[in-house]
């Protein structure tokens, strides 16, 4: 597939590499340890769930990988990109050519219509849409009829699938998702997390999930295990009873 | 990115017509100066023209009369001339049918070729005891043709006949009467020559020459060259007058900005999320920051163009009532030149897009997780607000500057000054409003639940309280400042006027008491209020003899003003500013009795000394009429009541004096005076008004899930609209107090630097405490009426659906 081909994986297969990551928040009494020194690789062309309980850093952890916060100290590498040292407008750039991103709600901006809202960060980027790309898309999300509709007049499953379409719209090296059927029913969550699974397996999308819900963690190839800042233990090929398991082993 | 910016655009186009509005009220302001300037400079042109178009070759800057006439005869015996004529101007005083008049009297030229005056109705006189009228002054006075009009020439009364009136065109030569060039000559030193113009018999430039050598001193220009530069004397005051509302359009900008920033202030804090967003999907900061102040640059530019079209029906409309109004006025049709259009759009883009710039730049500051977690108030406080400081405190140090700099006189320094001083006191409001808000709290909590919790969220964000107080402080600011620079100004006036003219009207007699018939006329005379006979008589007062006049409790009190006046005591005598007479004291006699008093000075009491009535009776067993006070109803006509007044005096040999007529004119360039810089000022007040529905409202709707929460908490639809109502009326109290001291302070220095030099001391603050307290109710009415919809609206959001919201 033309998507494996513009990404061609490390000789490692590995998509992004974090080592001895720490974010503390706050200073003195107050200090919070969001991250503990975190060690993770997300393999290349794989659907990765990263679960916690509410607290336990998963989404501080998705932030840092993605390039929107400043780990405190440890090394963050996404593709040959070490993001501990860039700077704001480096990490914009990294952003706009490297990541997608799909969030639990407000994903799309109100004035802009879908196909605008697609097409928003290579506007940003100044780059021409790869309209090829763009149609298959349109056809894989099943968005063709609603290209031309506000946010407003889309359904919450249309607009995830709009959100989805938007992320992997710039190929991008991963595609973070931070509960992305948190606002759902479970029909249309079951429909959208099929998407996800499908852009994995057929574009070779290498995507990372953050979710607290086990049947949406089981669509994943792998599961991580977070809990009080720390990696608690790692699945692959999970069931929903697995991960119900591993959970309760980390008390959650 | 472009995209995006015309998206919303679009989509918050309801949200940008305060910003909209005021930008085109400011450049519509300055268009429709310009292209009324420009209307009267052309009028200006085409009076001239009409004057002076027929004479090719003008003379003029000759010295005394006499050396016209010389000169005038030379230049007729100039080969090359054809025709000569002189323009003559003389003053003087006329009776009409309503009374005696101070007029002006125009030349109308011998030789046909170079006379501009027209017959409207009648014919031009011919003889030397015709006369035309201006046509507008013919019908205020009620002369008709055919009338008969006395002019008081030195050498006896001239009486003429109106034989026609002259539509006039206020030019050079405008003049309310118009006599035959030769009979300026009988009107002695009365006339003065303006200048000399001829014609040519076709060859201007060897007449010229020829003339040029023939006349010794004097200036000799061509038609064409005289025209331009009487075009030129006759525009200056226009063009002084144009700089002086431009001053007035750049306070009314100033504040257009000011508006425009807060606009944008509130709109972005709306957008915080969408903004984010944008920086998550990678939009860099820079990018952020440039697709602001783009919005900014189009609403700029859509205000701009709405303002030139708005500004030009404005001159369209001035120059269509100036015409109706006032015919005599001369007025071409508006005109834009390209500066005068593309400097106010070019001010307009620049200021808009300035004003967009800063909120722009805190907007791009916005960190891309707020859009994940859009609850979190991210304050960047230490260096931002350290950084603001210090910018109020430059701000304020350079404006204090320029504000003590204008008090020797400059206005625009002054005007400068206090701009700056005033954008440094916004960078403080999110110190100053919210420390105010605080000394506040004892009251709010009076009002229980809802008044703490109003209390409290006018403080959790101290800048968007500031962004919304901000705008009725800035209203409040310029009202205060106009409506206390012009009590006090007026309170100046009166206090002078009350000093120089204490009596409206009085006859006075040096020798011979006046005819008991002469008081009881006065009494029936229209538009008086009262009149006060006061005996009186001769008396040695020092070493001179003056006539003594004795004021009782009656007489004082239709004097103006003037305590010390009111309050006479016995042992006191005001005497005419015209003595000789010096020290503290001076013994006063009459026949045997003698007292020593104490001296005082007035002015405008006539050539007669005053003393208490109880005093003269002491000193004088018999005493004459000497003198009539009489004061005018304070809606009467001026002018009537001084006519009628002198009507029954001078018969009887009567000296007529009194300040009536001053004080009435005085008062009445005053009022129209203040009204203009009201008028000009209310343009701001306007756009400042704007502001404050807009902020307002704004900040209301910004709260609907925290709004929403409260309500699912159990505050009820009203306990919440009371809590709205009360965070308004609480921001709103306290810009009016800051507002009304800061607007005070800026009145001091304004009266005091546009009034340098006219008063011989500076007018002090004079507080006009009930126009206070009616900004103080309209501020609050402002801030509750602003918030009335979008509480309303807020109280009606089911809170299920308001948490969620957006």
């Amino acid at each position: 597939m033309n998507a494996v081909a513009a990404h061609p994986a490390t000789t490692t297969g590995i998509a992004a590499r974090v080592t001895g990551l720490t974010k503390v928040y706050g200073s003195g009494e107050a200090q919070v340890h969001a991250l503990a020194g975190v060690d993770l690789a997300i393999e290349d062309a794989r659907f990765t769930a990263i679960m916690g309980p509410s607290g336990s850093g998963k989404s501080t952890l998705m932030h840092c990988i993605a390039g929107l916060d400043q780990a405190t100290s440890g090394e963050v590498i996404v593709g040959d990109h070490s993001l501990a040292t860039m700077s704001d407008n480096e990490l914009t750039r990294f952003r706009r050519h490297h990541v997608g991103f799909v969030f639990q709600a407000f994903n799309l901006l109100p004035m802009l219509t879908a196909k605008q809202n697609m097409l928003l960060p290579l506007d940003l980027a100044g780059r021409d849409p790869d309209w090829p790309w763009f149609d298959e898309l349109v056809d894989v999300l099943a968005v063709a009829d609603r290209l031309s509709h506000r946010p407003t007049q889309l359904s919450g499953g249309q607009q995830q699938r709009v959100a989805i379409a938007r992320a992997l719209m710039s190929r991008p090296q991963i595609v973070f998702a931070d509960e992305p059927t948190g606002n759902l029913d479970s029909g249309t969550s079951g429909e959208v997390l099929g998407f996800l699974r499908r852009s994995v397996r057929e574009l070779g999308q290498t995507t990372v999930m953050v979710t607290h819900e086990p049947s949406a963690a089981a669509y994943a190839d792998r599961v991580v295990l977070i809990a009080d800042g720390k990696v608690a233990g790692q699945l692959d090929d999970p069931t929903q009873d697995g991960i119900l398991n591993a959970l309760r082993q980390i008390g959650a | 990115m472009r995209t995006v910016i015309l998206a919303s655009m679009r989509t918050y186009v309801r949200r940008y017509v305060a910003a909209l509005l005021a930008i085109t009220i400011a450049t519509a302001f300055i268009v429709a100066i310009n292209a009324l300037s420009a209307a009267a400079r052309t009028g200006a042109g085409e009076a001239v023209e009409q004057q002076y178009g027929r004479a090719d070759l003008a003379i003029s800057d000759l010295g005394d009369p006499a050396s016209y006439v010389s000169t005038a005869r030379q230049a007729g015996a100039t080969p090359g001339i054809a025709a000569v004529a002189t323009n003559w101007e003389a003053y003087g005083d006329a009776r009409f049918p309503d009374g005696p008049q101070n007029i002006s009297i125009g030349s109308i030229a011998t030789e046909p070729d170079l006379r501009w005056q027209q017959a409207l109705k009648g014919r031009l006189p011919a003889a030397p005891d015709e006369i035309a009228l201006s046509s507008k002054r013919a019908k205020e006075h009620g002369v008709a043709i055919g009338d008969r009009l006395t002019f008081e020439a030195p050498g006896g009364d001239r009486r003429f006949i109106v034989t026609g009136t002259v539509d006039d065109v206020d030019g050079p030569l405008k003049a309310t009467a118009y006599l035959p060039e030769s009979d300026f000559a009988a009107l002695g030193e009365l006339a003065f020559p303006r200048d000399i113009v001829m014609t040519t018999n076709g060859d201007a430039a060897a007449a010229k020459a020829a003339l040029t050598a023939a006349v010794k001193d004097g200036t000799v220009s061509t038609g064409t060259a005289y025209q331009r530069q009487l075009r030129l004397s006759a525009t200056q005051g226009i063009d002084v007058f144009q700089i002086l509302i431009t001053i007035f359009a750049g306070v009314s900008l100033f504040v257009g900005a000011l508006v425009i920033a807060n606009t944008f202030t509130i709109l972005l804090a709306q957008r915080a999320r969408d903004l984010a967003l944008l920086r998550c999907v990678g939009a860099m900061r820079a990018q952020i920051a440039r697709s602001v102040v783009a919005e900014g640059v189009l609403i700029g530019v859509l205000g701009s163009a709405l303002g030139v079209a708005a500004g030009y029906g404005v001159a369209l409309i001035g120059v269509a009532v100036t015409r109706h109004l006032s015919p005599e006025t001369p007025m071409g049709d508006p005109s834009l030149s390209l500066p005068s259009v593309a400097i106010p759009v070019v001010l307009g883009v620049l200021v808009t897009a300035a004003a967009a710039a800063l909120p722009a730049q805190r907007a791009s500051a916005q960190s891309p997780l707020n859009a994940l977690h859009p609850q979190d108030v991210v304050e960047l406080r230490s260096r931002a607000g350290a950084l603001r400081l210090a910018m109020a405190g430059l701000f304020l140090a350079g404006g204090s500057g320029g504000l003590l700099l204008g008090l020797s006189g400059s206005l625009p320094v002054g005007l400068a000054g206090g701009m700056l001083s005033f954008i440094g006191v916004l960078l403080l409001t999110p110190v100053l409003i919210p420390g105010a808000i605080r000394a506040l709290g004892p009251v709010a909590r009076r009002f229980g639940l809802a008044g703490r919790l109003a209390h409290m969220n006018s403080l959790r964000n101290p800048r968007r309280t500031a962004a919304t107080s901000t705008a009725l402080l800035i209203g409040v600011t310029l009202i205060t400042s106009v409506v206390v620079g012009a009590s006090s100004i007026s309170h100046k006036v009166n206090t002078s006027l009350d000093r120089n003219h204490p009596i409206d009207l009085m006859t006075t007699s040096a020798s011979a008491p006046i005819p008991g018939h002469v008081v009881d006329e006065l009494r029936d005379v229209g538009g008086i209020a009262k009149v006060a006979a006061l005996p009186g008589a001769d008396a040695t007062v020092g070493k001179d003899t003056l006539a003594l006049v004795g004021a009782d409790a009656d007489a004082l009190s239709l004097v103006h003003g003037n305590a010390w006046l009111h309050d006479l005591k016995p042992d006191e005598i005001v005497l005419p500013g015209s003595t000789d007479i010096s020290g503290d004291t001076v013994t006063v006699r009459i026949g045997n009795q003698f007292r020593e008093l104490k001296v005082l000075y007035g002015a405008g009491l006539g050539d007669v000394a005053v003393i208490t009535r109880a005093t003269l009776d002491d000193l004088a067993p018999v005493t004459t009429t000497r003198a009539v006070w009489v004061r005018a109803s304070d809606s009467a006509d001026a002018r009537d009541v001084t006519t009628a007044v002198t009507a029954i005096g001078r018969p009887a040999d009567l000296e007529v004096d009194g300040g009536l007529f001053d004080r009435a004119y005085i008062l009445k360039i005053l009022s129209v005076v203040l009204a203009v810089t009201v008028a000009l000022l209310a343009i701001a007040v306007l756009i400042a008004l704007i502001g404050v529905g807009n902020t307002l409202s704004l900040s209301v709707l910004e709260r609907v899930r925290e709004n929403s929460l409260l309500r699912a908490l159990g505050l009820g639809s009203f306990g919440l609209r009371s809590m709205l109502a009360l965070e308004a009326l609480l921001m709103a109290t306290v810009a009016a107090i800051l507002g009304v001291a800061l607007g005070t302070t800026y009145a001091w220095f304004g009266i005091r630097t546009a009034t340098s030099g006219v008063f011989t001391s500076a007018p002090d603050l004079t507080m006009p405490w009930g126009q206070i307290g009616l900004i103080f109710l309209t501020a609050a009415l402002a801030g509750l009426a602003a918030c009335v919809l979008p509480a309303r609206r807020a109280a009606r959001i089911e809170p299920a659906a308001g948490l969620v919201a957006d």
